[in-house]
Parts: C-alpha cells; sequence; structure tokens
C-alpha cells in the first residue's frame, strides 16, 4: 500500500460519515447518493496531490464534496432536491422563531419546510447543507469563496425567505 | 446514521481503489504513448530537417524552423492540456472552481489560437520551396490576379484532370499550383472545424458556462 492509497484511506476513514451526509443531502435516491459518493470520492484521490494542509482537512472535503455536487447535479441542477432527515437536530438554526421551531416538530411543517428548501437555488442549497453540518461562517465563507459578512448576509437572507413562507407569506 | 453507512457500504473500499489506481495508470500509460510518439516523429523528422539545412540556402532554413516550431507547439500545447484536463482542482473554492470553468468553456481561448498558429507554421514549413517562390515571382509578372487565379484554379479542380493539367500547362506554375491547392485545403479543413467545434461548444460547452455563469453571478451577488 502506497503513501497516497494509505492517506486517502485515512480521510476516508475519517471523514466518510461527512461526506456522505453531504451526498445525502442532495439526493433521497440510494443510486444517485451512491454516484455522487463515488464521484466525491474520485475528486479527493485526484484532489490528494495538491493538499497542502493551507486548510483544515474539514473545510477541504466540504470544498470537494460542494463543488463535486455542482457538477454532479449537471443540467439537473435546477431539480436538485435538499434532503433534510427528519431526526435533523440543526433545523432549528434556519428558524430561530421559537413558536415556528415548535411547530416545525409537527409533521406537516417539517414537509413544508422540505419543500421551500427544494425550491431554494443550488447555491443556496449548498450554504443551508453547510450550516447544518454546523460549519463556522468562516469555514462556509472558505469553501464557498466569499467575505464572510457576505456569508452573514446570504444566510439571514435565506432565513428570512425561509421564515415568511413557512409564515404563509411571499418573498420578494 | 443507518443510512450513512448503507452509501458507504454500497462502495468496496479496496476495489474502488483499485478502479482508481488503474485510471492512474491508465493516464500514465496514455502520456507515455504520447511521448513515445512524439520521440518518434523526431527520429523521423529530424534526417530529414538535417538533409534540408544541407541544401542551405534561406528558404531550407525558414521551411525547417517554420516545421519544428510549428511541431513544437503542438507537442507543448498537446502535454499542457492533457497534464491540465486531469487536474481540475475540486479542492479550490467554489467560486474559483466556477470562474476556472467559465474560463475554460470559452468559444475561443488562448491554447485555440496557439494551436492554429502551430498548424499554420507546420503547413508553411511543407508547402514553402524556391519553386513556389519562383512561381510567385513569375505569377507577380503576368497578367493574372489573385481572384482570377483561384477562380480557374476552382474551376479546374472542380472539373477534371484535363481541365487540370490544362490549367497547370497555361500557367505554368505547377509548384504555385500545389501551394494554392494546399492552402485552399487548409482553409477548408478550418471552416469545416470550425463549424463543427462551434457545434459542438453549442451544444455541450455553453451550457455548463452559461450555468456556471449564472451561479457566479447569483454568489457574488
Amino acid at each position: 500500500m502506497n503513501n497516497k492509497e494509505k492517506k486517502f484511506n485515512k480521510i476516508i476513514h475519517d471523514n466518510g460519515e461527512k461526506i456522505s451526509r453531504i451526498c445525502n443531502y442532495y439526493s433521497a435516491n440510494k443510486e444517485d447518493q451512491k454516484d455522487m459518493y463515488q464521484e466525491v470520492l474520485i475528486n479527493i484521490w485526484k484532489s490528494l496531490d495538491s493538499f497542502r494542509g493551507d486548510a483544515a482537512l474539514s473545510t477541504w472535503i466540504y470544498r470537494i464534496a460542494v463543488n463535486t455536487s455542482l457538477g454532479f447535479t449537471g443540467k439537473a441542477f435546477k431539480h436538485l432536491k435538499l434532503i433534510v432527515n427528519t431526526n435533523t437536530e440543526n433545523l432549528s438554526l434556519l428558524v430561530n422563531d421559537e413558536y415556528l421551531a415548535d411547530k416545525l416538530k409537527q409533521e406537516t411543517q417539517l414537509n413544508l419546510l422540505q419543500l421551500e428548501l427544494n425550491q431554494l437555488s443550488v447555491i443556496e442549497k449548498s450554504l443551508i447543507s453547510l450550516m447544518l453540518e454546523e460549519l463556522s461562517m468562516r469555514d462556509i465563507a472558505d469553501i464557498i469563496g466569499i467575505t464572510e459578512p457576505n456569508v452573514k448576509v446570504k444566510i439571514h437572507r435565506i432565513k428570512e425567505k425561509l421564515k415568511t413562507k413557512l409564515a404563509g407569506g411571499s418573498y420578494e | 446514521m443507518n443510512n450513512l453507512n448503507e452509501t458507504q457500504s454500497l462502495i468496496n473500499m479496496n476495489s474502488f481503489i483499485d478502479k482508481l489506481k488503474k485510471e492512474d495508470k491508465r493516464l500514465h500509460k496514455i502520456y507515455k504513448s504520447i511521448k513515445i510518439l512524439y520521440i518518434v516523429l523526431l527520429i523521423i523528422f529530424i534526417p530529414i530537417f538535417i538533409l534540408e539545412l544541407k541544401k542551405g540556402g534561406t528558404i531550407q532554413l525558414i521551411k525547417v524552423i517554420s516545421f519544428f516550431m510549428g511541431f513544437s507547439t503542438f507537442v507543448i500545447l498537446f502535454g499542457y492540456m492533457q497534464k491540465k484536463l486531469n487536474k481540475i482542482n475540486y479542492a479550490v473554492s467554489t467560486l474559483s472552481l466556477l470562474k476556472a470553468t467559465v474560463k475554460r468553456y470559452k468559444l475561443f481561448n488562448i491554447k485555440d489560437i496557439i494551436g492554429f498558429l502551430g498548424f499554420i507554421l507546420i503547413i508553411f514549413g511543407v508547402t514553402i520551396n524556391e519553386k513556389v517562390f519562383l512561381a510567385y515571382k513569375v505569377f507577380k509578372h503576368s497578367n493574372m490576379t489573385w481572384g482570377k487565379y483561384f477562380s480557374k484554379f476552382w474551376h479546374s479542380f472542380i472539373n477534371s484532370e484535363i481541365h487540370f493539367w490544362s490549367f497547370s500547362d497555361v500557367l505554368n506554375e505547377y509548384p504555385l499550383i500545389v501551394a494554392s491547392g494546399s492552402i485552399i485545403f487548409v482553409i477548408f479543413l478550418m471552416i469545416i472545424s470550425f463549424v463543427a467545434g462551434f457545434f459542438i461548444w453549442e451544444q455541450r460547452h455553453k451550457p455548463i458556462r452559461n450555468n456556471a455563469l449564472s451561479l457566479i453571478k447569483e454568489i457574488e451577488s
């Protein structure tokens, strides 16, 4: 087993679940999840020689996963589904409103949130998926390639949009 | 958690790594084969270059330099493109990746222009010789214009061999006909390549580029 293989195996062993979660956000279909997971692994393998350790390993992996998801979705990027597991505790991160957070416990509200999440653009979905992974604003900024304040503004806008829609209004 | 483990377990890591290693080996083999091809071509061409240079004269020197430069341009460009294609770095930020995608899928890239120049240099090196220069001198002092010349050339080209030889006989500029024929053929090839390239770009690359552009716009907004 050469060095590259050892390094690769270790990365996948330590971060396999993280990669799986990201893949699962983008598709409910097992086969699609598997394809995307494989694609991420291929891109990790290809990029392994260029990893200099300038960024944290987790940020590096998330970058590859998010970038792969953009390429992976290809022409169907508009139909990209953001799958949020019903057990995800982090959903409260999306809606600060306590009342709505409580209501989210109800299945209908969750379905509505799921529906609204799927209406988001691919970039918004990427931001949300990274947020659900509890990454810091700094890390999200690093992954997407924008400034930290810009990430904050974008996430704030998404939350506002979701809140308005969940409350039954329309967001401009 | 079960869901995650299911996804991972669908992939047999050992066979997967074997596939990745095989792909690396396959790419390595392609690079190696291309290098061997270049070396073989150089072995064939170097004696021709030496023979040409031994004849002496400026035209021979121009011929060898043009051909050598054109050939080298293709070697360097091809090597660069191969490396670049297989080194698409997914570990950069999303914005950088999208910007690189927009650049990669432009209709005209600097590498296309360099490739075109290399092609012209090779054609120039192949067709140029003293006879062409002499024929051009005669042509310049005749009452023939380029328009008339190409129209006659085209006429003889689409009609018959007899026409071609009578045309050749009338002008008595056979080397010039060969050179003109090469130029017309190259132009024809270029038009066909451009049209085909444009359709491929329109169908395959333009949607990717447009998609990347709209994502950049969204990220930067």
